[in-house]
């Protein structure tokens, strides 16, 4: 039904330069997709693309068997929650959720009728009659969610929803976008930086990195799997380490110690999460280091060690507390290394 | 309590000097001589009369047909131009700002010597004497446009711009856009801009001197005129009248719309 693709999209500022080639992505009806990636990465300017206030130069935006690609934005009949909110200052909240209705020539009781039915799923029912500058940051965000989906929109889109909100107000926003979304059952596509905040509610999640999507999977598949080096080092695997390939399975590293893993052709480095690496088996050491910085992270206790493999970054449980100068071993296990190739 | 003594006695010396002219002026226009004269020998109301003449009379049509037509047009011109100013910021808008706001810190002389120098260069190379009226238009239009588009550029510094792409995802067109959001966006601004515009223009001399004409005097001009020649305290009278009225606008526009809640 609604399936958006976006099919070898190309998008330019100049006409010159592409700042998207070849771009494609699949949602499927009713998902949660994140655009995920540094700023600069080009998720702005897909989300532009896509919303229409980009013109693209290429490639086709469908939703069912319809390219969008050439409708003007005002036709297209998608909801977007702007970072600003973008909320009308001269409206009252029930005036900001029914102005789309009212431009679709919508009988007035019955845009009475959605209007209120909206604002009570989002708890706004009493604040109704308010100017914007009268709400706090986490209202004004209801009201342009709930504003971009009075429309039925064909699709939701998301750019950085949540980073005007403070941390608790965060988790809080994001459940309610989850709860939305999946009530309205609509295809949405959520920009963002944050990665907490995007793995936590996506069905999938696209890591974009210079323009182009360096992995597009489901959150779990990325964090325990990552395909490539920028999203390894994305998703924390703060450790990546030079390697070799001698033979299947086996790799050398380049303090000229072979290590075991899952076997890669053209691998070119392993990552290991902090949290993953064993301190302290005396038995069968892989390594040694001294510890150089300790930080208190709450759950756990977070070192930068110095080994003969460069900067190495361990955690340990709160249980067992090391000091800086600390002579300390560590163990690669093989299941919490990541092989990758580029 | 001292120091609150002394504040009030500072505040009020301060209201005295600022009010005292005018106060004069209230009295003079109730004298009973011919010549303006204070403390005044008697009590007449006969100035009013003189006041309400028909060469005061057409003055006041003039400079208000001036001030509400020249207010307007720059008001068309200078809305889009400061949307424009703050939406598109690039290298060249604090020159292109500059500009538009030189007719305000070049001398107002000098301006209007070279609007008088503009008018017969038109008249002489064109060969076609505008209407005076129309001349004196066009002129304040000038002088008012640095005003309104910083009036309403001042509004548009706190607009967010996204909230147009927000209207238009929505279903709105351009048009859809300015009337529903725009403009009731920054009413107070215009309204402040307006009033700014148009006390600007009913008081100028500097360029009504220059430019007017047989038939389309503005009324400072007469009244300086006549205070030349005559002399008598109807001037007083018609200042009066006008410092009433300018009282009961401000208080009006208070009432209904609350300048003060918006012009900041």
């Amino acid at each position: 039904m609604a399936r958006l693709v976006l099919n070898d999209l190309k998008v330019s500022y100049d006409g010159k330069v592409n700042i998207l080639e070849d771009y494609n992505l699949e949602i499927e009806d009713g998902k949660l997709v994140s655009i995920l990636g540094p700023s600069g990465c080009g998720k702005t300017t897909t989300l532009k693309a896509v919303a229409g206030f980009l013109q693209s130069t290429g490639g086709e935006i469908l939703i069912g068997d319809e390219d969008y690609s050439k409708v003007p934005v005002n036709k297209r009949n998608f909801g977007i929650v702007f970072q600003s909110y973008a909320l009308f200052p001269n409206m009252t909240v029930f005036e900001n959720v029914s102005y789309g209705l009212k431009l679709r020539k919508i009988p007035k009781d019955e845009i009475e009728k959605k209007v209120l039915d909206i604002l009570e799923t989002v708890e706004l029912i009493a604040l109704k009659d308010r100017k914007p500058e009268n709400l706090s940051g986490g209202q004004r965000q209801r009201v342009a969610l709930a504003r971009a989906l009075v429309i039925s929109p064909k699709l939701l889109l998301l750019d950085e929803p949540l980073s005007n909100l403070d941390a608790k107000l965060r988790i809080e926003m994001r459940s309610q976008i989850k709860r939305m979304q999946q009530k309205f059952n609509i295809t949405t596509i959520l920009i963002t930086h944050d990665q907490e905040e995007c793995f936590s509610i996506s069905d999938k999640v696209a890591i974009m990195n210079d323009g182009k999507i360096e992995q597009y999977d489901t959150p779990e598949n990325i964090y325990s799997n990552p395909k490539s080096i920028f999203v390894a080092d994305f998703v924390g695997f703060k450790n990546l380490l030079d390697v070799t390939r001698i033979s299947p399975g086996v790799y050398r590293l380049s303090n000229g110690k072979n290590i075991e893993a899952e076997d890669v052709e053209n691998a070119k480095k392993i990552a290991i999460r902090p949290q993953n690496i064993a301190v302290g088996q005396s038995s069968d050491s892989f390594i040694e280091g001294t510890i150089k910085v300790r930080t208190y992270l709450g759950e756990d206790y977070q070192y930068e060690v110095d080994t003969d493999l460069g900067e190495i970054v361990v955690s340990t449980s709160k249980a067992i507390a090391l000091n800086t100068g600390d002579i300390i071993k560590l163990n690669f296990p093989k299941d919490g290394i990541c092989v990758l190739a580029s | 309590m001292k120091k609150s003594k002394v504040l009030t006695i500072f505040v009020c010396l301060v209201f005295f000097y600022l009010l005292f002219p005018l106060f004069i002026t209230v009295v003079a226009s109730f004298n009973s001589k011919d010549i303006l004269t204070y403390p005044i020998d008697g009590f007449s109301l006969k100035w009013y009369k003189s006041a309400f003449s028909s060469s005061y009379i057409s003055g006041f049509a003039i400079s208000f047909q001036v001030g509400v037509v020249a207010t307007i047009i720059s008001l068309c011109f200078g809305v889009p131009v400061a949307y424009g100013l703050a939406k598109y910021k690039s290298k060249f808008t604090r020159a292109i700002k500059n500009v538009f706001f030189s007719p305000v810190l070049i001398p107002g002389i000098v301006l209007s010597y070279s609007l008088f120098l503009g008018w017969v260069f038109i008249a002489k190379e064109f060969d076609t004497r505008l209407p005076k009226l129309l001349v004196l238009m066009l002129a304040h239009i000038i002088v008012l446009f640095p005003y309104t588009i910083r009036v309403i550029g001042g509004a548009f510094e706190k607009f967010d711009f996204t909230i147009e792409d927000a209207a238009e995802s929505l279903g709105a067109t351009k048009k859809d856009f300015i009337l529903h959001i725009l403009l009731p966006s920054i009413t107070p601004a215009i309204i402040s801009a307006s009033v700014l515009s148009f006390i600007t223009s009913f008081n100028d001399i500097p360029i009504s001197i220059f430019l007017y004409g047989r038939g389309s005097t503005p009324l400072p001009i007469i009244m300086m005129q006549d205070v030349e020649k005559y002399g008598d305290p109807s001037v007083a009278a018609v200042s009066v009248v006008l410092l009433f009225m300018t009282i009961g606008i401000t208080y009006l526009i208070e009432k209904t719309l609350g300048l003060n809640n918006y012009g900041r």
